[in-house]
Order: structure tokens, then C-alpha cells, then sequence
């Protein structure tokens, strides 16, 4: 975990050196992942705009799968939440979107040439997911 | 130094200066680069400041749409423009002028990804910037921070966009590009000149080159003549007999001659030695910066290689040998001609003694010639003495005969006559010397009542009163003229020998013995045995040298034979063994001289020696 801790922070703070941006979104998503989903392989589904080119990046790695639908997958990127879905980790992409539901696992975009990723202190609690200390700015 | 040689030189030289020339230019344009985009980051921070008050003064007013108005201020430059607030140590926007896409909603959490530069902000709570160029689409991060109560209440963030810094990086390209083709320009009139002058140069050297040898001509002096001569060596060098192959082989043969000389030598001196066809067949070789000992190696070495070296003629393959001077130290001359000049003097030297080798020129060595103000000086001061060389008669075992061998003493050295007695001829110092000699050796007559022979030139007899001087001198000893012989030597063909004939038969009417010099050498001819009619005839040292040899014995019997028909007496010089001294023996002839006798001893030496064992070897 402690690996993995740096690595996120590692990614984050040299990832303007980076040249190309969706490896990085890939990098921060497989980071956010394993942080949540304690097997492997993990099913992701992806469905927003802002994360449809880290799919190719996300093929390549022998631990994730992705999936065509929220309800094969472990967790789930995406612009809106869907529907009739419970119990999944569900990432959205706006701040918006996040206020709107509080089911949400937690937010991750990209804004103004920067990542923004918030962690849901709710869901954190009720999902007895262990949010490393470093991480604990992100939890709100 | 030859044109392969300089052309190497100057390419080299050339490359290097180019190379320092791009390496400064680059490093210049790095420097001009940085700088340019510090001076244009400097301006988007100018800019930025200026937003900072318009920010201010929007966030400061009562307007509901801040957003709205913030967003007027984004240009093609400014990329970003928002507010963030710390709530329980949580960055939150409060105000996004971002467009609509990227607009942040209010109180959304903020985190920093610079997080040094932030850190520096609530330090030092004034404005921070960080410029990078390879953000996604942000060129500056620009901080500002609102103090209330000397705490920061709010940060202004303004991010510059990547396209200002492209603008300039665009306009800066266009500026290499210019410099670059400047460059080219440049370099390629530096080639050009560099061809020029080099065309200029060639067509230079080649007048300074002999077109046959393609060695180096004499107007070469002009140049190397303001040459610093420290530490260089001056030699000269001659084929000897050139004359005899251009005759026997044709003028073409000897053209090959030449050209493979210089060959040779090549092969043995360095790109920056000259060799300079001084003449005909005579060079000159300057070796530049070079050890003295190690120069005398190297004319060694060179000699050697021409001796061994068979040159073809086409037809044939002939051997050749040279003669040389060599002026070790040439820098302590007026100029480097001054310097040959005395080289040249050791040529003759080399060439009066038998060819085939090389003599040297230096203060620092014995042989040096003096001149003539030091030979007169040495006369004039009676630094003249005579050593006496024994001859040894072969039947009687006994010392009867002494050869006289003047000697010049100048700065507590011993000069022999082949030194310094050309320099002298046909002076009147020649005469004063005679007229020592005569006196030296009369008083060693008188000492050991020995016959002593001594050394003239055929030459000296041509005048009459040359004999006058000698019966002059005798008057005033006793009955001295019975006890000298007169060696002629011979240096150059007697012209007129029957005059030569009737001047020395007055000698020999004063009871004065004639010897013949060097018999069967150079210049020797049967007919003087006619009309000098000699008493003593001295068989050549070339011959005697070699008397191991069958040859030189048939040559010593056929000369001791002829002597005993012309009533002639023989002498053998140069014996330095007991081995010789028996062959010359069974040969028959008469007496012998030579190191194995006797060196040359001065009288008082001989007196104690040869008079107290009665003068026996």
C-alpha cells in the first residue's frame, strides 16, 4: 500500500511533466482502483468524456478488465450516476454530479489542466475502506 | 615543412577554430534564449499584476455574477483566472472566471499540484510564480495573495497560457532560423576565403620549390631566415663523384640520382625538417628542434641509409655516397647562411679527407677550425711547436729518422696543420709559420744530429726563393741542411714540373735529402719519380692501411721494386701492428713509421726516450 500511497502522490505532483495526459488519467484511475477493490482482477466500466482515451492504457495492464456495464463492473467511472444501481463504487466526474449523490464512492476529473479527486469520508466509513493518512486530504 | 604537411595544419587548424566558433555560438543562443524568456515571463508577471488589481476590485464589489465578470478577463494569454479560500485547512474555490467547462462550482475542494509553491505562498504570504513549460496548457502559475489582518484571507491564481509562450518561442525559432542562415553565410565566405588564401599560398610555395627534387630552393631562405635557429641543426650535404655518374651514365641518370637521394633522406627527417637544394647536387638540411646528440644520429642514420640504399638507373643500380657539414649550433651564427658557410667549410674537410663521411662544426668540439685572426695570433705569440713521429729502420731495428709535424696551441688546445693550413695559404702568415717550423726544427737537428724530415707543398718550390729562406735560416745553426728532408706533398697536379725539378736539384746540391708524400695516392704521377728524382719515397697510408691484403702488398713490392731502380728509398707510414710490420718486412721495405713505433712525441720526450736506448725501437 505504502508503494502504492507514493505512487499516487509521485503521479500527481510530476504529472505536468507528463506528456501524455491519459496515461497519467489511467495511472490515477488504476491508483484510485486499488485503493477500493481489494481482488483481482478488477472489472472496470468507464463512461465519461473525460476518461474514454485511458481505456487503451487500462487494456494493456493485466489486473483490470473493462467492462461494457456498471453491473459487471467493481467500480465505475462516470459522468452521471445510474440508475437502479446499488452498492457499486461509483466515481463521477464533476463536482456537480458528487453533491448530487450521495451514494457516490467519490469524484475524479480533470479541470483546468489539473486532477481533482475527492474521497467520500460516507461511503469510506460504511465500506470500512482504509484511506491511507497522505490520502486523507482528498476525503471530504 | 611540406605542403601535405601544412595543408594538415591548417585543416586541422581550421576545424578547431570553426568548432570553438559553433560551440560559442551556441552556448551564446542558449544564453540569449534563457534571457528571452525570462524577459517575456517578466512581462506576462507585469500583465498579471495589473489583472490582480481588476480582480480585486471585482471580488470587492457587490455584483452577484463575479463568475461572469471574471470571465471577461480571459485572453488569448491568460488561461485561468480564479479565487481560493482556506476552510479548516481545505482549499475551496470561491470564484472561478475559468470558462464554462472547466469552471469550478463554489466551494469545490482545490488541490494543489504545485505543492511547494503554495507552501511558499502562506510563508511568505507575497506573490509567487512558477513558470513550466510543458504544463498541460499552462505556461505560468501566478499566486496572489489577499492579506486581512496579516493572514492570507484569499489567493488570486491567474494561469498564463501556454500560447503566450509559444507566440514568443515562434517569434524566437524565426530568430535561429535568421541566425542560422547568417551563419552558413558566414562559414561558407570563411571556406571561401579559406580556399582563396590557400590557392594563394600554394602558388607561393611551389616558387620556393625545386621542380626536380621538389625539395625546398634556395629562395626558401627568405623565409626561414627570421626562423628562431635554437635548438635546430644546420647540415650540408654533396654526392660525391656526381660529376663522374652524370659523365658515365648520362645526365638523366643523374636527375634519378638526385630524386632518390631526396627520397632517401625523406624518409629519414619530420614534416617540419627543411631540405633545401642548395646547389647542383648539394643540399641543405635544417632540423628543426632537435636534441644535438640525437642530430648526430640522425646524419648518421641518413648517411647510412644512402650507403646502403642501391639507386636504379634504369639499366642499372648504382651505390652513391655523400659528403657533409654539419653546424650543430647555427643560432649562435649571425644567420642561418653565416651557419652553412661554416657547415660548407666541414664539407670540404670531409671531402679533402677522403669523401664518403661527415664532419662537425662546434665551439664545443676540438676540430673547430679557428680563423685566421687566431692563427695569426697563435703564430705572433709562438704557439707553434713540432712533435718528431720515429721512423724505424726494418733491418737494423734502429730509430734513424724523424718526421717533423707542426702543431698550433690556441686555448690550451692542440690544432693539427690539416686544420687551419688552408685557411693560411698563400698569406704571409704562411710564410712566418715557415720560418718557425724551419727554426724548430733545425734546433731539434742540432739536439739529436738525426735526419728530420718535414712536410712542404710542391707549390712552395714554384718560387725560387723559397729555397733562400731555408738556406737563410740554416746559417745560423750547424751543418743542419745534411740532416733535412723535404717531404713534397702534393694537393693539387704539378703543373710545371721541370721548373719544380731544377729548384729542388739546388736543394739537393745543398746536401738536402727530397722525399715524395703519399705515394701511389690522388695526385701521384710515375714521372716525378724522373724529374724529383726523390731520395725517399713514402708509401701512400691508404695503401699501407690494407697491407693484410694481398693486393696492397702486390702494390707495395711493385713500389719498392720501382724505388730500387730510381735509387729511391721506401718508407711504409701508418704501420699500427707487429703483423704489418712483418709483411713490410718481407716486402723489403726500408724503413716504417706508424703509432706502433711511435706516436708523435715533442723533443724533450724523444731526447729521453730515443738517445738514452741509443735510439733503438
Amino acid at each position: 500500500m505504502r508503494v502504492l500511497r507514493y505512487l499516487l502522490i509521485f503521479i500527481i505532483a510530476t504529472f505536468i511533466y507528463a506528456e501524455d495526459i491519459n496515461k497519467l488519467k489511467a495511472e490515477i484511475i488504476e491508483n484510485i482502483s486499488m485503493l477500493y477493490i481489494k481482488k483481482y482482477p478488477i472489472y472496470i466500466f468507464i463512461n465519461s468524456n473525460y476518461f474514454n482515451k485511458t481505456k487503451k492504457y487500462l487494456q494493456k495492464n493485466y489486473y483490470f478488465k473493462m467492462v461494457n456495464n456498471c453491473d459487471k463492473a467493481n467500480i465505475c467511472f462516470v459522468d452521471n450516476y445510474p440508475k437502479n444501481i446499488k452498492g457499486k463504487t461509483i466515481f463521477l466526474t464533476s463536482y456537480f454530479s458528487y453533491l448530487k449523490h450521495k451514494n457516490a464512492a467519490g469524484a475524479f476529473f480533470w479541470q483546468k489542466g489539473r486532477p481533482t479527486i475527492i474521497f467520500n469520508k460516507h461511503f469510506i466509513i460504511t465500506h470500512h475502506i482504509k484511506i491511507p493518512k497522505e490520502y486523507e486530504d482528498f476525503v471530504e | 615543412m611540406n605542403l601535405k604537411a601544412y595543408l594538415k595544419k591548417t585543416i586541422l587548424n581550421f576545424f578547431i577554430i570553426i568548432t570553438i566558433i559553433f560551440v560559442l555560438i551556441f552556448i551564446l543562443l542558449k544564453t540569449f534564449e534563457n534571457e528571452f524568456y525570462k524577459e517575456i515571463a517578466n512581462i506576462e508577471i507585469a500583465h498579471a499584476f495589473n489583472l490582480v488589481y481588476k480582480i480585486r476590485q471585482i471580488i470587492n464589489s457587490k455584483e452577484k455574477e463575479k463568475n461572469r465578470l471574471l470571465n471577461y478577463l480571459i485572453s488569448n494569454d491568460v488561461k485561468y483566472i480564479y479565487v481560493i479560500k482556506k476552510f479548516k485547512n481545505k482549499l475551496r474555490y470561491i470564484y472561478d472566471g475559468s470558462p464554462l467547462s472547466q469552471r469550478a462550482i463554489y466551494l469545490q475542494p482545490f488541490e494543489p499540484v504545485n505543492k511547494k509553491l503554495w507552501q511558499k505562498l502562506f510563508i511568505s504570504k507575497s506573490p509567487v510564480f512558477e513558470t513550466n513549460k510543458k504544463a498541460n496548457g499552462i505556461w505560468i502559475t501566478f499566486l496572489y495573495p489577499i492579506l486581512k489582518q496579516n493572514k492570507i484571507d484569499k489567493i488570486i491564481v491567474i494561469d498564463i497560457s501556454l500560447e503566450a509562450y509559444n507566440k514568443f518561442k515562434n517569434l524566437l525559432h524565426l530568430f535561429n532560423k535568421l541566425f542560422l542562415i547568417i551563419s552558413i553565410i558566414v562559414f561558407s565566405i570563411i571556406i571561401l576565403m579559406n580556399f582563396f588564401m590557400f590557392r594563394l599560398y600554394k602558388e607561393q610555395f611551389e616558387s620556393f620549390i625545386d621542380p626536380l627534387t621538389k625539395t625546398f630552393n634556395r629562395k626558401i631562405f627568405e623565409t626561414i631566415e627570421k626562423e628562431n635557429l635554437q635548438n635546430d641543426i644546420v647540415a650540408i650535404f654533396d654526392i660525391d663523384n656526381f660529376k663522374k655518374i652524370n659523365d658515365t651514365y648520362g645526365h638523366n641518370a643523374g636527375d634519378i640520382v638526385l630524386k632518390q637521394l631526396v627520397n632517401i633522406i625523406k624518409k629519414n627527417i619530420r614534416d617540419y625538417d627543411y631540405l633545401i637544394r642548395y646547389g647542383g647536387e648539394e643540399f641543405v638540411l635544417l632540423l628543426k628542434r632537435l636534441n644535438k646528440k640525437y642530430a648526430v644520429k640522425k646524419i648518421e642514420q641518413i648517411f647510412e641509409a644512402v650507403r646502403k640504399t642501391s639507386i636504379d638507373i634504369g639499366n642499372q643500380k648504382i651505390n652513391i655516397t655523400i659528403s657533409g657539414g654539419v653546424h650543430l649550433e647555427p643560432h649562435k651564427e649571425k644567420n642561418l647562411l653565416e651557419a652553412i658557410k661554416k657547415a660548407d667549410q666541414e664539407l670540404y674537410l670531409a671531402k679533402k679527407n677522403g669523401k664518403n663521411k661527415f664532419y662537425i662544426y662546434s665551439e664545443s668540439i676540438d676540430n673547430k677550425i679557428f680563423n685566421l685572426n687566431d692563427i695569426i695570433e697563435s703564430i705572433e705569440k709562438g704557439n707553434v711547436t713540432i712533435y718528431l713521429q720515429p721512423i724505424l729502420n726494418i733491418k737494423t731495428n734502429k730509430i734513424e729518422k724523424f718526421e717533423a709535424l707542426a702543431r698550433i696551441y690556441h686555448n690550451n688546445k692542440i690544432y693539427l696543420p690539416c686544420n687551419f693550413i688552408n685557411e693560411i695559404k698563400k698569406t704571409n702568415v704562411y710564410r712566418n709559420f715557415t720560418y718557425i717550423i724551419l727554426d724548430l726544427v733545425f734546433n731539434c737537428i742540432t739536439h739529436l744530429q738525426k735526419e728530420i724530415s718535414i712536410n712542404f707543398f710542391a707549390e712552395d718550390f714554384y718560387d725560387e726563393k723559397f729555397i733562400n729562406i731555408i738556406e737563410e735560416k740554416a746559417q745560423k745553426y750547424n751543418n743542419v741542411l745534411n740532416y733535412l728532408t723535404i717531404e713534397i706533398l702534393e694537393n693539387e697536379k704539378i703543373e710545371n714540373i721541370k721548373e719544380l725539378s731544377e729548384h729542388l736539384n739546388k736543394l739537393r746540391e745543398k746536401n738536402i735529402k727530397i722525399s715524395i708524400d703519399d705515394f701511389g695516392s690522388d695526385y701521384s704521377n710515375l714521372n716525378y719519380l724522373i724529374y724529383i728524382k726523390p731520395d725517399y719515397i713514402k708509401i701512400d697510408s691508404s695503401i699501407v692501411k690494407f697491407v693484410k691484403n694481398e693486393e696492397s702488398q702486390k702494390i707495395i713490392k711493385s713500389i719498392v721494386l720501382l724505388a730500387k731502380e730510381f735509387k729511391a728509398t721506401t718508407i711504409a707510414e701508418f704501420v699500427e701492428d707487429k703483423e704489418s710490420l712483418e709483411i713490410l718486412k718481407t716486402l723489403k721495405v726500408d724503413y716504417i713509421q706508424g703509432y706502433y713505433i711511435s706516436k708523435p712525441l715533442p723533443l724533450n720526450e724523444i731526447k729521453k726516450i730515443y738517445l738514452k736506448n741509443s735510439i733503438t725501437a
